[in-house]
């Protein structure tokens, strides 16, 4: 048999004999065709790719799901890598980063001439505390799964951005402010310490004054505040609110320290603090009272300790799930469900 | 001066060498639909034809690296299409191959053409004549003809005579031809075919 392009042609633009089809698949199915069948092809793709698309077809679904495989494709590829990395950066995190920051400051600074100032970023693990060190001397704390960007060179004005928790202790130079850039919340201080905790995954976010002055803003200006020592201020990002209060500034700066103190916490802000300190999820079942008050002082305790004296103080019980690899392949952080102790 | 088409193509071509998820998704907008129409025309089949274009991008992803800036990235994406595509039809080919024999055979419209639509419905109507087979018989029917073994071997893999197995297909064919013209009666085999489904 010959090949016949037009019979391919005629198929393609959708008509066809079952006689026809037996005919194309003849050609598709035999090598001894390929270059006269490819050349048809590369034709009626060139006219196709040249005309206008008329079919509506929304391929969004199927851009999604691409994006999905590349994502489990990248995530096989860096898993093993990533699980020892956890448990080295605990280590790491602490011992190497401020060394490591150190140097790379350094070998900024020894290029100024460059116009464009560089950025050094800071990541603290999850599960680990970070203390870095900033160009002008201020130091801070950054907790778990936390992220400072700062540049390595400051100019007039000291401007850093945060995603997570950090604690600033900031030198004093009442010619460059200082500012914290955290997810549409900026502080702005001259010389002062601070606690700041504003994730982007959260519509909260939070500043603790431990010493000195501090002016919070947030984007658009919609609110202003001035902060003294011991005052907190709670920014509801979402709803343009905030609200201010006086507290126990050890209950918010503790973690630092590698302590969890919960002076009268919710259960939902205990939830979100132990959360970040032991890397864990939590799963709250809707029966369990959330007004309900914690109080306790936690120093070097294991999770499990942690969630026992909850179990002894409040009405509440857990299991624990251990970390199970999910389908993608990922290792699953563990994962706390707490429910009513109280039976019904 | 260059095609400003070609020049866009190479610098998201560039960008995704570096990784840019951003530009991937531009490159998939742009030439999604194209791909999705013409490999649509080839497979016949929306759902095998989705598929394609998803090999055919996750391919272009694993082989970033790979990319020839040189080349238009409009043709290497015919390349891959190409082959992607060729390879879906062959084995859609093995799967429905009896089955167009069948209708082949019961001289279902042999020369009259077809749309895609009545194509599709006369694989399936061949699949519901093939489903009112005792279920042993058909059993024998899809290993011989669907899966394409010899009689000896399906007979050793059930344990029964060569001759059942001969004996067995005989009737399955002479069932089917029955059941496929009864249909052509009343009011036609045509007509069953574009009706049978609404």
């Amino acid at each position: 048999m010959g090949f016949n392009a037009d019979i391919v042609r005629k198929y393609l633009n959708g008509k066809f004999s079952l006689n026809d089809k037996r005919i194309v698949d003849e050609f598709f199915e035999n090598d001894h065709y390929s270059s006269e069948l490819n050349d048809v092809l590369k034709d009626y793709w060139e006219e196709t790719t040249a005309k206008a698309i008329e079919n509506n077809k929304n391929l969004d679904g199927i851009l999604d799901k691409i994006n999905h495989q590349i994502l489990l494709l990248s995530s096989k590829s860096t898993n093993k890598f990533k699980i020892l990395w956890q448990l080295y950066s605990r280590v790491a995190a602490v011992l190497l980063l401020p060394a490591l920051l150190f140097s790379v400051y350094y070998y900024f600074s020894s290029l100024t001439k460059d116009t464009a100032t560089p950025w050094a970023e800071v990541h603290s693990p999850y599960g680990a505390r970070t203390l870095f060190s900033l160009p002008d001397g201020s130091i801070g704390w950054l907790n778990s799964g936390s992220i400072i960007r700062y540049p390595v060179r400051f100019d007039s004005e000291r401007t850093v951005t945060l995603n997570g928790e950090a604690y600033f202790d900031v030198v004093k130079n009442p010619d460059s402010p200082f500012i914290v850039d955290a997810n549409q919340v900026k502080i702005k201080v001259l010389g002062t310490s601070f606690n700041v905790v504003s994730y982007d995954c959260d519509s909260i976010s939070e500043v603790v004054v431990a010493s000195g002055k501090v002016e919070v803003s947030s984007a658009g200006q919609l609110l202003a505040s001035k902060l003294l020592p011991s005052e907190r201020l709670v920014v509801n990002r979402s709803k343009n609110r905030f609200f201010k209060s006086t507290v126990d500034i050890q209950n918010y700066t503790s973690w630092k320290a590698g302590k969890l103190i919960f002076l009268n916490d919710n259960l939902d802000e205990v939830v979100r603090k132990v959360s970040r300190f032991y890397n864990v999820d939590f799963d709250v079942k809707e029966n369990v009272n959330r007004k309900e008050l914690f109080r306790a002082i936690l120093e070097e305790e294991s999770l499990e300790e942690v969630l026992r004296y909850m179990k002894l103080t409040m009405s509440v019980d857990y299991t624990i799930l251990e970390r199970k690899q999910e389908q993608d392949s990922r290792i699953s952080k563990r994962k706390v469900i707490i429910f009513n102790s109280i039976k019904n | 001066m260059a095609n400003p088409i070609k020049k866009m193509d190479d610098q998201l071509v560039s960008a995704i060498k570096n990784d840019d998820h951003y530009a991937f998704d531009q490159l998939f907008h742009k030439y999604g639909s194209s791909l999705f129409s013409f490999v649509v025309s080839v497979l016949k089949d929306d759902f095998e034809a989705e598929e394609a274009v998803q090999d055919v991008f996750l391919k272009i992803w694993e082989k970033r690296r790979d990319l020839d800036t040189s080349l238009s990235f409009k043709s290497y994406l015919f390349t891959i299409a190409l082959n992607t595509t060729k390879n879906r039809y062959r084995k859609k080919l093995q799967e429905n191959k009896y089955k167009q024999d069948l209708a082949f055979e019961f001289n279902a419209n042999r020369t009259s053409d077809l749309d895609v639509f009545e194509y599709r419905n006369l694989l399936d109507y061949v699949d519901k004549i093939i489903e009112k087979l005792p279920p042993s018989r058909r059993e024998i029917f899809i290993l011989s003809k669907k899966d394409g073994l010899k009689n000896s071997e399906i007979a050793q893999l059930l344990h029964i005579s060569e001759q059942t197995v001969k004996n067995q297909l005989v009737s399955a064919m002479k069932f089917l031809r029955s059941e496929a013209v009864k249909d052509d009666n009343e009011p036609g085999f045509f007509f069953f075919l574009f009706f049978y489904r609404l």
